[in-house]
């Protein structure tokens, strides 16, 4: 065969290999941010209705702070969260599991480094389907004393290594549960809570859920078992899971895997009962070798493949993979 | 979806053996089938690329892109002809925690002329000069002002070529770009150098208006390369390219002063009236060094 006729084969292949690539859909493509939607959200975090009063950082009205008792890891950030619901509204939990909030919920959560305020981000429910709701991260200027929206993202903050998701990121996490708000949950507030926080107890004392419990619920297992359901839960459920609210756009952050990563409010009388022991065990996590697991390998990295989670950190979070680690060498 | 649709319409494209190219005098050594009449051509490019972005809340765009530069010229002379050639744009565009969306834009298309002008001819030996002007439609897409979307595939693209045609994909600006360049060619090689010099006169802030872009730019690329024809239709070469922005379009805190930029290629001539290069492109060091790597392919049909 002739060099050239080699060649334009060679070509054609490659250009009907990289075509195909091309088409194919990538897991973590997302879809574009709602440029219409995020426009009716303020501009200014000191109009979000989180402060009374932006300078002396006074809670705004039936604004409830909380913290969830398995916290996302997030590179190393301090964070504190806020919620409020519309007076006199209460939290659908018929599904205890994922909780359908009012219209008009609005969700905060601020990442601070070295005491410096970086971003806040707010979740809206703008509507009444489980699908309305619209996020903008809000990136505070060096004066500390307001925050303006960044429907972009933005990148480095404040001399950090802190990014700031763009709006379309928002429900590449949250979009993967049915209630989107990912840390105010049955699970994540069966806690006790600090002074001047909600928690379950609360919530079912002043009565804000449509159908409270009949008691908080408890992680099961040994101290290290319980701290490596919780963070499994927390930091890869919301993708890990076969109940993702479907999506007629691109998959974003769908992995199509059998693997669940959920604690269940109905499946937590033994580890083993849990959902990460039923579809992770022996191929995720190979007991009693965690050299051999692929999720300690895949934590273990950050750059461009293969990193898990695959996005919102560039650093390794060296107790989880501790924890981790020790939690299957313990395994039987 | 949109990235998608334009991934479709190059794939149609090709396959008609429609074409493209850059602003560059046509410099590869199989892309000269120079008696023709009319050629089409297309350049295809693919890649990664992270490259500084002129926006301080955004100082870098990176993603995944396809470019196309489809086109076309006529030989008006045998030494002088004009064409015309149409960039478009294909990213997944990297979003800031990691996640990436599609975009597809439109770059700035340009109308050129070229010519050739033979300087010497000893025998087996000669050597000639080209040259090319072209001035661009201000039509590349920027985005809105909260997003940037455009605008950062445009930068993507940019980078992917190694900032080598930067009037093709500054959006905000009516770009104009004057090529020279010198050829040595033997029975067995073919030896180059060009300079481009490509000014951009703003005429909009390109959504980056709280980012400082500059009322002008300009950029300039000089390129020192060689081939080596292993057969009368195969070649082996090699470019450096130098590129400077003594006036950059807009501020980047992540910009450079000097990019260098390795592209190893193959070309071929695929019967009297078709060529096609391969050219990888690598950028060395400076902003883009590490972070961006294409592979390029250059059809060329004559008649």
């Amino acid at each position: 065969m002739k060099p050239s006729a080699v060649f334009s084969l060679t070509c054609i292949a490659l250009l009907a290999a990289i075509t195909t690539a091309a088409c194919k859909e990538q897991y973590w493509v997302c879809e574009a941010t709602d440029e219409e939607r995020v426009s009716t959200l303020p501009t200014r975090l000191s109009e979000t209705g989180l402060y009374a009063d932006a300078q002396s950082l006074e809670l705004g009205d039936g604004v409830l702070a909380y913290h969830p008792q398995f916290p996302l890891f997030s590179d190393g950030s301090e964070k504190r969260r806020w919620i409020r619901l519309p007076a006199g509204s209460r939290i659908d939990t018929r599904d205890m599991n994922d909780w359908i909030f009012p219209e008009r919920t609005r969700v905060w959560k601020e990442f601070s480094r070295d005491g410096r305020r970086i971003e806040t981000r707010l979740l809206e429910k703008y509507g009444p389907g489980e699908d309305d709701w619209v996020g903008v991260a809000y990136v505070w200027d060096a004066s500390q004393r307001d925050a303006v929206a960044a429907p972009s993202g933005a990148i480095d903050v404040g001399g950090t290594s802190l990014d700031v998701p763009a709006s379309g990121e928002c429900m590449a996490c949250h979009g993967g549960r049915r209630s989107r708000v990912l840390g105010f949950s049955a699970i994540q507030l069966s806690t006790e809570a600090s002074p001047g926080e909600v928690n379950l107890m609360e919530l079912m004392s002043t009565n804000r859920l449509t159908h409270p419990p009949a008691a908080p619920f408890r992680v099961p297992g040994n101290e290290t078992e319980q701290a490596a359901l919780g963070y499994l839960h927390a930091n890869c459920s919301h993708c890990h899971n076969p109940a993702r609210p479907s999506s007629t756009g691109a998959r974003c952050f769908d992995p199509k895997t059998p693997t669940d990563f959920r604690l269940l409010v109905d499946e937590l009388m033994s580890p083993q009962g849990t959902q990460t022991y039923r579809t992770a065990i022996g191929k995720s996590m190979k007991p009693g070798d965690p050299g051999d697991s692929p999720i300690i390998d895949q934590m273990s990295r950050r750059g461009m493949f293969k990193q898990m989670p695959p996005l919102a950190t560039e650093i390794v979070d060296r107790e989880a993979v501790d924890l981790l680690t020790r939690w299957i060498s313990e395994m039987r | 979806m949109k990235a998608r649709y334009f991934t479709g319409l190059f794939v149609l494209a090709l396959s008609n053996s429609a074409a493209a190219e850059s602003t560059s005098p046509s410099a590869h050594p199989s892309s000269a089938p120079d008696t023709r009449l009319f050629d089409a051509r297309a350049e295809l490019y693919m890649g990664v690329a992270t490259a500084p972005f002129y926006s301080k809340s955004l100082p870098e765009a990176g993603g995944h892109a396809l470019t196309v530069v489809a086109g076309g010229s006529w030989r008006v002379t045998r030494d002088f002809g004009v064409g015309v050639s149409v960039p478009v744009v294909a990213t997944t565009v990297r979003q800031p925690a990691g996640a990436h969306v599609e975009e597809a834009a439109w770059g700035n298309p340009m109308l050129w002329a070229e010519g050739h002008v033979a300087l010497w001819d000893r025998g087996s030996l000669r050597s000639s000069g080209r040259w090319r002007a072209g001035v661009g439609a201000p039509l590349a897409e920027s985005g809105s002002r909260a997003m940037l979307s455009e605008n950062r595939a445009l930068a993507i693209a940019d980078a992917l070529r190694g900032w080598r045609d930067r009037e093709l994909y500054a959006p905000g600006v009516v770009p104009a770009a004057v090529t020279a360049g010198v050829e040595l060619e033997g029975p067995r090689f073919r030896a180059e150098a060009t300079l481009k010099l490509v000014s951009l006169m703003r005429i909009s802030d390109a959504g980056l208006a709280s980012d400082d872009p500059r009322p002008f730019g300009l950029s300039s690329v000089f390129g020192l390369g060689g081939t080596a024809l292993v057969t009368r239709a195969f070649g082996v070469g090699t470019r450096v390219y130098m590129v400077a922005d003594p006036i950059p379009q807009a501020e980047s805190p992540r910009a450079r002063t000097l990019q260098w930029v390795l592209a190893p290629l193959l070309s071929f001539r695929v019967g009297p009236h078709v060529a096609l290069d391969t050219e990888l492109v690598a950028p060395i060091g400076g902003a883009l060094g590490g972070d961006t790597f294409a592979l390029g392919f250059h059809a060329k049909v004559a008649w």
